[in-house]
């Protein structure tokens, strides 16, 4: 009878003792892990495109809500990789994965309102300005997430159809989704691919 | 002078009728004189499993073979423990360019069951299953792979092949890829993709790499599952625990690698509005009584006010004294969830492979 609730007194006095004497410090990757930390420079889904891509370096911007300027933190975000993937080689292409401020548009909704279509091209060329004044070498591709891909570049499986089938198998939300996590509105995910 | 141009065309023609002809009789022939010796060889090759091909398939213009229902069976069960509805080799062209001979691998409608059985038969002596199945591999796909493919595809784990659903961890809709499988000094990573539904419930993620030049080969992943139900792993869990789940999701994310040998990462649940007594729950014995009292309290005590999630973050390793988890992180990284803002769901992109 006793030694069935021995975990149960166990565990009471664990977290007693935790709370009256207020465990041990946290370790440096808890405190990033916690409310007020960066975010990680990409997510699982940037992360997985970019694999896909077999590009070297990768990371996840975001954009004010209305916006195309980039925050002092994206620039950041966007020479870090940059600088790391030249330490590595010379940059052949970067690729662009830019979301308007809605989620992809779904098979039944197509794209998205022309505004939303515009936000996300204007996006996409900011950071393309951007990169090309960091280096002017490299070819900028630009996908707009504000559209799904033509029968066109279905057709001839472009980097645009690509990008959305890869991202569709991660299971970004879209515009019919009820859950929005992990919410791509308003995001950028930026690829850099490295020369042979 | 053009009589002797016309019979040089007229040889030229036969020529190029006795090839296609030759190309065509092969076409015709072989499929059925290799399968009957892959398969001879593939139903000896091991003591403990044997594997058989259904149909082969042949297509010279793509340059492309095809094996059609797969399977491999453990011997002493004499039930599959995997199938295959289809595996597509063909050339990587793309690779030709590079001046490399590969081949891409498309695997379509894979289901693996891993068993205790197979387990505990994958350990007698002359199972040897890492020599085997370089062997068999290495017969099947002769020549070198520069991508994989799985499409549609689910693994299980069961106590004996041939359990009822219920009891089976299972994910399925398995879609997944792994690149530059042949990597090189100056291209040494192979990244690899992973999406998944676990016990047709929640969506799991994984994305990662391997360096297959190091030895022992090294590896890193990025994984997460979101929105699983708990009520759905209840019957696995009252077996197991004891120990069930009333309503509640759970979100977890996880970063591992292995270099020189040593695995280090952390795993972060996120419990998310569960409920762990119910009003008139029936109780398999007072060890479940405890044990969900146990975690209703610490739910109640832990779990954050504002979205009702209690979680924690729990680094683990592997050391010369074997895989642990470091528990003592547990508590304090609780307590900073539930009490001090929380932690952030979604990995870190703290834990990565050295890029040289």
């Amino acid at each position: 009878m006793f030694n069935a609730f021995k975990p149960v007194l166990f565990l009471t006095a664990l977290i007693c003792a935790a709370l009256t004497a207020c465990s041990s410090a946290p370790t440096k990757e808890e405190k990033r892990a916690a409310v007020g930390a960066p975010p990680a420079d990409a997510s699982i889904e940037a992360k997985q495109v970019a694999a896909e891509g077999e590009a070297s370096d990768v990371t996840e911007i975001s954009f004010a809500k209305g916006k195309t300027a980039l925050t002092p933190a994206a620039k950041t975000k966007l020479k870090q990789v940059m600088e790391e993937a030249g330490k590595h080689g010379q940059i052949d292409e970067v690729t662009v994965v830019v979301w308007a401020d809605r989620e992809y548009p779904s098979v039944h909704t197509e794209e998205l309102s022309k505004d939303q279509q515009k936000l996300a091209k204007n996006r996409g060329a900011e950071i393309e300005k951007f990169v090309e004044s960091m280096d002017g070498s490299p070819d900028v591709k630009v996908v707009s997430m504000a559209e799904r891909p033509s029968a066109w570049s279905d057709w001839f499986n472009t980097t645009g159809a690509r990008v959305k089938k890869s991202l569709e198998v991660a299971g970004i939300p879209n515009t019919d989704t009820s859950v929005k996590a992990p919410s791509k509105a308003s995001k950028a995910i930026v690829m850099v691919l490295l020369k042979e | 002078m053009k009589a002797k141009r016309g019979w040089r065309a007229h040889k030229l023609r036969i020529a190029a009728a006795v090839v296609i002809l030759l190309l065509v009789v092969a076409r015709i022939v072989a499929p059925p004189i290799i399968l009957k010796k892959l398969n001879g060889y593939l139903a000896e090759f091991s003591p403990v499993y044997s594997i058989h091909i259904g149909d082969l398939d042949i297509s010279i213009l793509r340059g492309a073979y095809r094996f059609e229902n797969m399977t491999a069976r453990l011997k002493s069960q004499q039930q599959d423990f995997m199938t295959i509805q289809a595996v597509d080799v063909s050339v990587a062209w793309r690779e030709i360019f590079r001046g490399r001979i590969l081949t891409d691998i498309i695997a379509d409608g894979a289901n693996f069951i891993l068993s205790k059985a197979l387990i505990e038969g994958s350990k007698t002596p002359d199972a040897e299953p890492g020599t085997k199945a370089k062997d068999a591999a290495d017969t099947l796909f002769p020549v070198r792979v520069a991508r994989i493919e799985i499409k549609e595809s689910s693994f299980a784990f069961a106590e004996l092949i041939g359990d009822p659903e219920s009891k089976l961890w299972r994910v399925s809709s398995i879609e997944g890829s792994v690149t530059n499988f042949t990597s090189t000094p100056n291209s040494p990573f192979t990244p690899y993709v992973l999406n998944g539904t676990v016990l047709d419930s929640a969506k799991f993620k994984a994305v990662g790499r391997l360096k297959r030049l190091e030895d022992p080969l090294q590896w890193e992943v990025d994984a997460e599952i979101r929105e699983f139900d708990l009520v759905a792993a209840n019957p696995m869990l009252k077996r197991l625990v004891p120990f069930t789940f009333t309503s509640g999701y759970l979100d977890a994310f996880a970063e591992a690698k292995s270099e020189k040998g040593k695995i280090e990462g952390y795993v972060k649940p996120f419990f998310k509005k569960i409920d762990v007594v119910a009003g008139r729950e029936d109780f398999v014995g007072l060890k479940h009584f405890a044990v969900e009292m146990v975690g209703a309290l610490a739910n109640l005590i832990l779990r954050k006010s504002d979205d009702k999630s209690t979680a924690a973050r729990i680094p683990f390793s592997s050391g010369p004294d074997g895989f642990k988890f470091d528990t003592s992180r547990l508590l304090p990284t609780a307590i900073q969830h539930g009490f001090n803002g929380g932690l952030q769901p979604g990995i870190e992109d703290q834990v990565n492979l050295e890029r040289k």
